[in-house]
């Protein structure tokens, strides 16, 4: 939990995860001798599908190092890229090693796919690849809209069962069965990949439970469909949770104990109590707007890049949008002011009038130093590098703090980097809307 | 000192010792031969 490094290191990870894809598909060496097209689409298919199968479960791992390198959203969008990516390889590797084994042993389709999923571990392979086919129909965004988010992420927790049961005839396939070394290598990658699962989203949340003995000590109504949720705790300096970082929650009722929210600290961490600001936007986050004082909460982090640790320059801007806003008013008021510095905060929301936070804001903007602006929309909510440097003309001096929609905070970026801010100058953080 | 490291990554260290094993395990057990590979036109030659 020390220091943080942004999106902008994810090209570290990004350069191993390629070199290991060629790695992995070293074992498969096609000789002269009657290899064909198919067979060498069948291997390499077969392997990196196995490969990428297993990065996957290593992403999801919740594992800091790659946390902070990356960065929760962007990992996100790997994610749902490279699970794209291993469907197509799975399936096209399902597909040849058929059509290759009935060309091969001159029988037809059918049964050669009988005698293929009688090689060993093969129907444990079918099993998964159905089992993957469901969890990537559920993630379909036609059908995530018709289900509810807690139902798709249960549904999404059976992958790792998939990646499970798809190991057993890796082991004992044409490109690793009978070499001993590579199959040690291959078994150890995967075990190292679900313990990393096993520790960071099993143990390391439980030993946290039960060290800070996490419960909600109260709930206040912000507005309408919005609550700040305070949750109590014992020594929770431990945890070194900075003001713009975030924790998952699971909050243990029957009806939330199965989903963890990434919801950002939207007050300065105290030494016995953390505050969340929560928007209804899905069924787990409406149930959060009545959730009872004393319910225990589990809680995995702190994650995030959004503190003072990545700040360059001496003048800040903060821009917010929607619930964007908690970890930035986090921000707002422990962002140190030298004496002449500016921080300011543009926030956009429909309605001053009832913006959230809004009067605690207010307060904050009274410090020295300190402005707050309010972006309404339609209109004067236009978020673009123009409309930016026509209300801050030194913007690109400045370090610019973003934390709004996914699609809200990628568009900013592209275009205050394209206006001429430095891209070590910009730290940014999209949310998710329904889940997150 | 060594005790309270102990008494703070004793999971850690438990579960690193059964991925290790498990891994081991899975890796020297494996099948020695496929059946792909008894068909010599699909007899792939390894690489290091």
């Amino acid at each position: 939990m020390s220091a943080d490094r942004g999106p902008g290191n994810a090209a570290l990870p990004q350069a191993l995860i390629v070199l290991g894809a060629v790695v992995a598909v070293w074992p498969v060496r096609p000789s002269a001798t009657g290899i064909t097209g198919d067979v060498v689409i069948a291997h390499v298919s077969g392997m990196l599908a196995g490969y990428g199968a297993v990065v996957l479960v290593a992403l999801m791992s919740r594992w800091p190092v790659i946390e902070r390198a990356v960065g929760a959203d962007e990992l996100a969008r790997w994610h749902a890229r490279g699970g794209r990516l291993v469907m197509a390889l799975i399936v096209t590797h399902a597909c040849a090693a058929v059509v290759v084994w009935a060309r091969l042993r001159g029988i037809d389709a059918g049964s050669a796919l009988i005698e293929v999923v009688r090689m060993p571990g093969v129907a444990a392979a079918v099993v998964a690849l159905v089992l993957l086919l469901a969890v990537a129909g559920t993630s379909i965004r036609r059908a995530r809209r018709r289900i509810r988010y807690e139902t798709w992420h249960g549904i999404h927790l059976v992958s790792y069962l998939a990646v499970a049961a798809g190991f057993v005839h890796q082991l004992a396939g044409p490109d690793l069965a009978g070499h001993r070394a590579v199959q040690v290598g291959w078994s150890l990658l995967y075990t190292a990949a679900f313990a990393l699962v096993v520790h960071y989203r099993l143990l390391v949340p439980l030993r946290t439970a039960m060290r800070h003995r996490l419960r909600v000590a109260d709930v206040v109504e912000e507005g309408a469909g919005t609550v700040s949720i305070t949750v109590g705790g014992s020594r929770l300096h431990e945890l070194r949770a900075q003001p713009g970082q975030y924790f998952r929650w699971r909050f243990l009722t029957p009806d939330t104990w199965l989903s963890a929210h990434p919801f950002s600290l939207s007050a300065p961490p105290a030494h016995d109590s953390f505050r969340l600001t929560v928007s209804a936007r899905g069924d787990g986050t409406h149930a959060l707007q009545s959730i009872e004082p004393g319910t225990r909460v589990v809680a995995e982090g702190p994650y995030g890049i959004l503190t003072e640790r990545r700040r360059t320059r001496r003048d800040v801007v903060l821009i917010a949008g929607g619930v964007g806003i908690a970890p930035m008013r986090a921000l707002f008021e422990t962002l140190a002011i030298p004496p002449g510095g500016d921080v300011l905060l543009l926030y956009r929301t429909a309605d001053p009038e009832h913006a959230l936070l809004g009067d605690e804001l207010d307060r904050l903007a009274q410090r020295a130093g300190a402005r707050l602006h309010y972006l309404t929309q339609p209109g004067g909510g236009e978020l673009t590098a123009a409309s930016l440097l026509g209300r801050v003309p030194d913007l690109v001096t400045r370090d610019v703090f973003i934390c709004g929609p996914p699609a809200m905070t990628r568009t900013l970026m592209a275009d205050l980097t394209r206006a001429g801010l430095p891209r070590a100058h910009l730290h940014a953080e999209g949310y998710h809307s329904g889940s997150h | 000192m060594a005790g309270q490291w102990w008494q703070r990554h004793w999971a850690t260290v438990v579960l690193a010792g059964v991925a290790l094993t498990v891994g081991l395990w899975l890796g020297l057990t494996a099948p020695v031969t496929s059946p792909v590979n008894q068909l010599p036109s699909t007899a792939p030659v390894h690489g290091p």
